[in-house]
């Protein structure tokens, strides 16, 4: 399926509402489907790259290593350590 | 010095050594909302007698020997998703016009345990779902958007209404508004503060943290918000992320503001790597930005930083992988309502939510793979350097009535897209973020610079952030809102 293709409009856009016209509720649906349109046309972009075996970030934790700050101090006593024995 | 007018620091050494009261700071705060919210449009509801009732109670408990720490008595807000028990979580929207909630959020609890005293709800762009947060008028300048969506929390803390305030972040929800008012947000890492009774936008982007006046502040607050909470499956619970939050400069342990961390001074900064990108964090940048956050990064260097040019990976990726993520899961999270009672979204988040049913599982899943890639990448660009410095937001509050803006080379960007724009990495990879004020344009509206760190690296931001607060001193200064 290319971003081209207008998907078909779920039952909640479909729904019109009382006291709304036929033509207001069409062009809502029309803006609906040109809105997922350009957020489509805009994720697309991503076929571009290659995932080969790269799994998704569905259990995301940003922080698995968890030795960040640990890394930064240590490096920082290093210089430390270089500037006195300038 | 008005109570009103300290920070959060300030005001707690008043109260700690009893020359102000909960009580004075409060009735000084309430009084500045009374005279200031009839044009600013912060607050979805204070609760007046409630917090005059609390501050009474920190007095007498104070008094009494029973200090809880810097956060005891001071009046603070919560962005309108955040749960606090028997008052509404309106999420600014009439969807949610007969919500009470049950119980306290785990970050209201916190606070609430940390003795801060609850003085309202600040208003969101409804579900946090957008940029500009309508209801809100900029601090600087009523004709400039809030920013958002945590617009109220920030235009708040900005003008005086509220010590300090809660936000959350899906795309730059906390640093915007803050770059856009001239105060300090800092989105943590990811899991390093609870959302348990945070009425989500993005589960996998969502972030809650601190807006304050001055990045020692910020510190503060996190210190209280931060830790492992087992009602929330992303809650971090590792040693690193009691670090990251309580110790080291302007840690809980630091409450005084006179650390310093690895045997430095408060404002030196040898050893520290700052990256300074050379693609896409100064691309369609307004100058006057620019020059100034460049000027900033300089500044960090005179204070003995290492300034190290680096690239950004995947950086033409970035609103697809936001975008990817979000829309599917703001809808997924919104699908009952939407079939129940379209009609009582806003027009503009209900037609986002309505185009997200039309996105195909396959564009999540991919956007899904990306993000592991791009996580990957920054990864290993903190291997380089410690601290990525660039502009929050590429340009100042815009106009409200405009809704684009057109760059120098003509290409036009909606004002939302462009708030993201420089925002969503830190949403993508989890990484902490913290925007501060350096400086205003030519018409005086303020500019922030943000500063991304490692996972857990929050220690470190607020290292780099104290230091350029204690030397350039921009970050004291309150909106002068003209009542």
């Amino acid at each position: 399926m290319t971003t081209a293709e207008a998907p078909e409009v779920p039952e909640a856009a479909e729904a019109a509402e009382p006291g709304q016209s036929h033509d207001e509720e069409q062009a809502r649906r029309e803006a609906v489907v040109a809105t997922a349109g350009h957020i489509r046309n805009v994720i697309g972009v991503l076929h571009a790259l290659d995932l080969d075996e790269t799994p998704p970030a569905a259990t995301y934790s940003a922080a698995a290593a968890g030795t960040a700050v640990a890394g930064e101090t240590v490096r920082i006593e290093e210089e430390e350590q270089a500037h006195a024995t300038v | 010095m008005r109570p009103y007018e300290l920070s959060l620091a300030g005001a707690a050494r008043a109260i700690g050594t009893r020359e102000l009261s909960p009580v004075e700071l409060t009735d000084s705060v309430l009084e500045r909302i009374e005279a200031t919210e009839g044009h600013l449009g912060a607050y979805v509801a204070v609760f007046a007698e409630s917090v005059r009732q609390a501050a009474d109670r920190a007095e007498r408990d104070i008094a009494a020997g029973r200090y809880l720490g810097p956060l005891h008595g001071v009046p603070m807000g919560l962005k309108d998703l955040i749960d606090a028990a028997g008052v509404p979580t309106t999420a600014s929207s009439r969807v949610r016009r007969h919500h009470t909630a049950a119980e306290d959020s785990t970050v209201a609890r916190r606070l609430r345990e940390a003795g801060a005293l609850l003085l309202g709800k600040t208003h969101t762009h409804e579900f946090a779902y957008g940029l500009t947060t309508p209801q809100t008028r900029n601090a600087w300048a009523a004709d400039r958007v809030a920013g958002g969506s945590s617009g109220g929390s920030a235009v708040a803390v900005a003008a005086g209404g509220a010590t300090f305030a809660l936000g959350t972040d899906t795309g730059g929800s906390i640093r915007v508004p803050s770059s856009l008012n001239g105060v300090v947000g800092l989105k943590p890492t990811y899991g390093l503060v609870s959302r348990h009774g945070v009425t989500p936008l993005s589960w996998s982007l969502d972030h809650v943290g601190p807006i304050t006046r001055t990045v020692q502040d910020a510190g503060l607050v996190l210190a209280a918000l931060a830790g492992h909470d087992p009602n929330d499956a992303t809650s971090l619970n590792t040693p690193g992320a009691a670090f990251a939050a309580g110790h080291g400069p302007y840690g809980a342990d630091d409450a005084s503001g006179a650390g310093g961390g690895a045997g430095h001074t408060r404002e030196d900064l040898r050893g520290l790597r700052v990256g300074v990108p050379r693609n896409y964090y100064f691309e369609r940048v307004d100058p006057e930005v620019e020059a100034a956050v460049r000027a900033s990064i300089d500044h960090l260097a005179a204070l003995g930083a290492r300034l190290v040019d680096i690239d950004i990976p995947m950086a033409a990726y970035v609103q697809a992988v936001q975008w990817g993520h979000m829309v599917p899961e703001a809808t997924a999270y919104h699908e009952k309502t939407l079939r129940t009672s379209p009609e009582l979204y806003g027009p503009d988040v209900r037609l986002l939510l309505e185009a997200g049913e039309l996105l195909p599982a396959g564009d999540y899943l991919r956007a899904q793979r990306a993000r592991t890639l791009m996580r990957r990448e920054w990864e290993r660009l903190f291997e380089e350097v410690d601290v990525v410095a660039a502009p929050t937001v590429p340009s100042t509050a815009a106009l409200s009535d405009r809704p684009t803006v057109t760059w120098p080379d003509g290409t036009e960007e909606s004002v939302s897209d462009s708030y993201v724009r420089l925002s969503a990495p830190a949403n993508i990879t989890g990484m902490p973020s913290l925007s501060l004020p350096v400086g205003h344009d030519g018409v005086g509206l303020p500019i922030g610079m943000q500063l991304i760190g490692r996972p857990l690296g929050e220690a470190t931001l607020l290292r780099t952030g104290g230091a350029y607060e204690a030397t350039r001193g921009e970050v004291t200064r309150l909106a002068p809102v003209t009542v």
